[in-house]
């Protein structure tokens, strides 16, 4: 079988089931009695066994099968989960994501002797933790009827039938287990009605057991006959026949509890979704999340019993997905030319279809660019894991809280941002946050807090990372910037508190007095914040000694489209994103200075800097009219403003910026991409970067 | 690409005729994406001066260079049969405009030859010369020939324009000596016409 075609999607899954892997575990540590949570482990181990297994990854397969291996005494009760299993199969997990890391870069090797000491680790863990446990097999109680069964025992109990268990142990060294089980299932069905098995029959013939398994059985025949036709099947170490009765009023709050939750999620879901389909962007992110987070309660309870619907998805392949957006746009633009046309030749005929097919249009639009967009979770689901490592290395107890992680972003950012906020997270869990001693010390809780959290503001998604230790000290800082000949002793005298902490995101500064190994390299806050420039995006940071440290990124929620203002140079036009534009205002030739041979203008007591376009960027046909007052755009960026001419404002648009070869090779880069217009010509946008001047 | 279509073992390649100026040149037809009517550019500030600048085709932004100015020919203005020809280069797609395509064509790889030894790198774009029915071709590989990143034009043409007329002279003698033996042939049957006559 050709498996190329399928490896995509085999490494795609994969990675998902082992974040799910990865965030089941962590729950697993902090609630390690959770069936449920071992039931979900112990699927997404097999799914990975299935999946390696048919792609030939013998590696991931075996160690899989071996996590099954311990996973299956744990659920079923036999063993107790210790810490020392939890942080073994954190072990197989870093092993597993190695593994699939090998695949993707294509450096995978079928032999690998870390995974024979693995499996041999995995089997310590729980010969060590055997001794501890109970020895008792399996507990009634933790087998759930479902209600079809439980309305079986009622009825069969109506008509003089009883229900018993019968716990089967086979013999030390039996050749065929699925064999001998599979006889004493034949043999018990001529003596009454089988229920219920543990585990399912299906294993129980395939040999899929520990030694001993459970049958739930309807009979009229006595315990004494039960076992003794058991016992007479050879290999069959020990029979166990006891009556079974279902706790009634367990199962009547059972059932209370399942309509109560069924009714909760209904409600809550029709809520979220009223919310979401409202597209109001200013709601209230916090409170829907509650809610989501209702649901999520809500629908664990419910799985106990019943599986919830989740979302359907499919996979698209992301190149297909930009040549759909890019042609999307091209039909937008056809559409104008289209309406254009029709508005020339005036048949009412074309003018109500040309108005159906622009509405279809602009709902195609809205979709697509909404296709881009996923939830911030894809982000922030790796860093539980990354805080939970970081923190038992350092000795600190820290409690990470992630709020709104289904706020929405770009595509494009996902694969961008995490590392600036590994970066922060880090930064924070280093030098923010302190161990629980000098917590207590300073009056706080042991517990330190971490937060991540994301919303949406106006065009912006806000993503902040805060803690609550113990602040950043603007006079460090500047004496380690003095220090390092970053600013003079003077400059910092003067400096406010605020200017000091901004120091922090330029380039080669580190106040970590010695540099750990997890940051402080001095390739810090200057990477992160060039990083989220690169994104459209600022960086903010807020800190008060002793209370904590806020760091705010901030980022245009759609990167794909852009409202610019199209401005004319001569006979030719540019757009400019209009983020960086903070005025338009009109100057008269008298009001433009000199200074310094730089042409300027007063506005507000500041001087701004002119930028003549036409002469910048070798405009033809340019013509001044020196006696019409001067169209002046004041952009800004980085703190910085300039001016720039410009002959006409054409008006605000929404773009779709494309890239454009670099290897045109202009000496500056005063371009930065281009957009097509509704007449299907290309107007270049203004790299506005480039435009500033410096004073 | 030139290389891999050379290995291939192909009897005939597959080329694409075009003219700059007084030359014909022939690209590989699978270099070309599509040949397209000429279209008004926008200009971008600052480029080098054989870039035209970009246009808008079907949503994709693509250069376009003139053929005539990165060959340092005489700029004229642009005729009918004026095209810009869709190029599909390893990283990026271009456009290209020369002053006619002419034809699609196969070129037998035995009519082909090796570029003169003594050629330097700048013109390395140029990997032999085709002839088919009496013309030359200048085959040359689309990678380098279009190699924008090359601001100082191609000083390697003057070698390479030396060396199409030297092989132009040499074809010209052959032809003329095929057109002496045609004319000695006609003299022939003039001669057969008169000897009938007499």
């Amino acid at each position: 079988m050709e498996l190329d075609q399928y490896l995509g999607l085999f490494i795609d899954e994969s990675k998902e089931n082992l974040q799910k892997l990865n965030e089941s575990l962590l729950k697993l540590e902090s609630s390690p009695e959770d069936l449920e949570i071992l039931n979900d482990i112990f699927r997404v181990a097999h799914t990975l066994k299935g999946m390696s297994k048919t792609m030939g990854f013998n590696n991931v397969g075996d160690l899989t099968h071996n996590m099954e291996n311990v996973l299956d005494p744990l659920r079923s009760g036999t063993v107790k989960t210790t810490d020392k299993i939890i942080s073994v199969l954190f072990k197989c997990l870093d092993k597993l994501e190695e593994l699939i890391k090998n695949i993707i870069d294509g450096v995978y090797e079928d032999k690998d002797s870390e995974i024979v000491d693995l499996v041999a680790e995995l089997k310590n863990s729980l010969v060590s933790s055997n001794e501890t446990a109970a020895p008792e097999v399996v507990e009634k109680n933790e087998i759930s009827f479902n209600e079809y069964e439980l309305t079986l025992i009622d009825n069969a109990k109506d008509q003089g039938f009883r229900a018993i268990v019968v716990q089967v142990t086979l013999a030390e060294g039996c050749v065929l287990p699925g064999v001998r089980a599979y006889m004493v299932v034949k043999a018990l069905e001529g003596e009454g009605e089988l229920i219920k098995t543990y585990p399912i029959v299906e294993d129980l013939e395939n040999g899929e057991f520990e030694k001993s398994f459970v049958l739930y059985l309807l009979t009229t025949t006595g315990n004494e006959h039960i076992s003794e036709i058991i016992v007479k099947i050879s290999e069959i170490e020990n029979v166990k026949v006891t009556d079974f009765d279902i706790n009634n009023s367990q199962r009547e709050f059972k059932e209370r509890d399942i309509n109560k939750t069924a009714g909760q999620i209904s409600e809550i879901t029709s809520e979220v979704l009223d919310d979401k389909s409202q597209d109001d962007k200013s709601q209230d992110d916090k409170s829907q999340e509650d809610k989501v987070q209702d649901v999520d309660s809500a629908a664990k309870q419910q799985t106990q019993v019943k599986n919830v619907n989740v979302q359907q998805t499919i996979r698209v392949n992301a190149n297909k997905m930009d040549k759909l957006m890019n042609l999307v746009g091209e039909l937008v633009i056809s559409r104008t030319r289209i309406v254009q046309y029709s508005n020339e030749v005036r048949s009412d005929e074309l003018s109500s279809l040309v108005g159906l097919m622009g509405g279809i249009t602009t709902d195609i639009q809205e979709i697509v660019m909404k296709l881009r967009m996923v939830p911030i979770d894809q982000v922030f689901n790796r860093f539980p894991r990354l805080v939970r490592d970081i923190s038992r290395e350092l000795g600190k107890d820290i409690n990470l809280k992630i709020t709104g992680k289904d706020t929405e972003i770009d595509r494009v950012v996902v694969d961008e941002i995490g590392d600036p906020l590994v970066h922060l997270i880090r930064n924070s869990l280093d030098h923010g946050l302190e161990t629980p001693e000098e917590r207590i010390k300073a009056g706080k809780p042991a517990k330190g807090t971490l937060e991540l959290l994301a919303l949406n503001e106006g065009d912006n998604i806000l993503i902040k990372v805060c803690d609550d230790g113990k602040g950043i000290d603007p006079e460090k800082i500047k004496a380690v910037a003095v220090k390092k000949g970053m600013i003079t002793a003077d400059q910092a005298k003067n400096m406010s508190d605020k200017d000091a902490l901004d120091l922090i995101f330029a380039p080669g500064f580190s106040t970590a007095k010695v540099a750990t190994e997890l940051s402080g390299r001095g390739v810090g806050m200057d990477v992160v914040k060039s990083k989220v420039a690169s994104l459209g995006g600022t960086v903010g940071l807020l800190s008060k000694i002793g209370e904590g440290t806020t760091t705010t990124i901030s980022l245009p929620s759609n990167m794909a489209i852009l409202q610019a203002l199209l401005i004319k140079v001569g006979f030719e036009t540019y757009a400019t994103p209009l983020n960086y534009i903070s005025e338009v205002i009109d100057v008269t030739n008298d009001q433009v200075k000199r200074i310094q041979n730089k042409e300027v203008i007063v506005l507000r007591g500041r001087t701004l800097p002119l930028v003549r376009l036409n002469k910048l960027l070798d405009v033809p046909y340019y013509n001044e009219d020196s006696d019409k007052p001067l169209t002046v755009v004041v952009i800004k960026s980085q703190g910085k403003c300039s001016g720039i001419i410009v002959s006409e404002l054409l008006g605000q648009q929404e773009v779709v910026i494309k890239p454009i070869s670099k290897n045109l090779c202009y000496e500056e880069d005063y371009i930065s991409g281009a957009i097509t217009l509704g007449n299907g010509q290309v107007a270049l946008v203004l790299n506005v970067n480039a435009l500033i001047v410096n004073m | 690409m030139i290389n891999e279509l050379l290995d291939s073992g192909q009897k005939e390649i597959h080329l694409i005729v075009f003219r700059l100026g007084s030359e014909e040149y022939a690209l590989p037809i699978t270099s070309v994406q599509e040949i397209i009517m000429l279209q008004v550019p926008t200009r971008i500030p600052k480029s080098p001066v054989f870039v035209e600048g970009v246009i808008n085709l079907r949503g994709h932004i693509i250069p376009i260079i003139d053929g005539r100015k990165k060959f340092q020919l005489e700029v004229t203005d642009s005729t009918n049969e004026s095209r810009i020809m869709i190029i599909e280069l390893e990283s990026e797609t271009i456009g290209l405009i020369v002053d006619a395509v002419s034809e699609v064509i196969h070129l037998c790889t035995d009519d082909i030859e090796p570029p003169p030894i003594d050629m330097n790198d700048d013109s390395d774009f140029l990997w032999g010369v085709g002839k088919f029915e009496e013309r030359l071709l200048i085959l040359v590989d689309p990678q380098k020939f279009l190699n924008f990143s090359e601001t100082k034009d191609l000083k390697g043409l003057s070698k390479v324009s030396e060396m199409i007329k030297q092989a132009k002279i040499i074809n010209e003698k052959t032809a003329k000596s095929d057109i002496r033996t045609v004319k000695a042939d006609e003299q022939t049957e003039k001669l057969d016409e008169q000897a009938v006559k007499n």
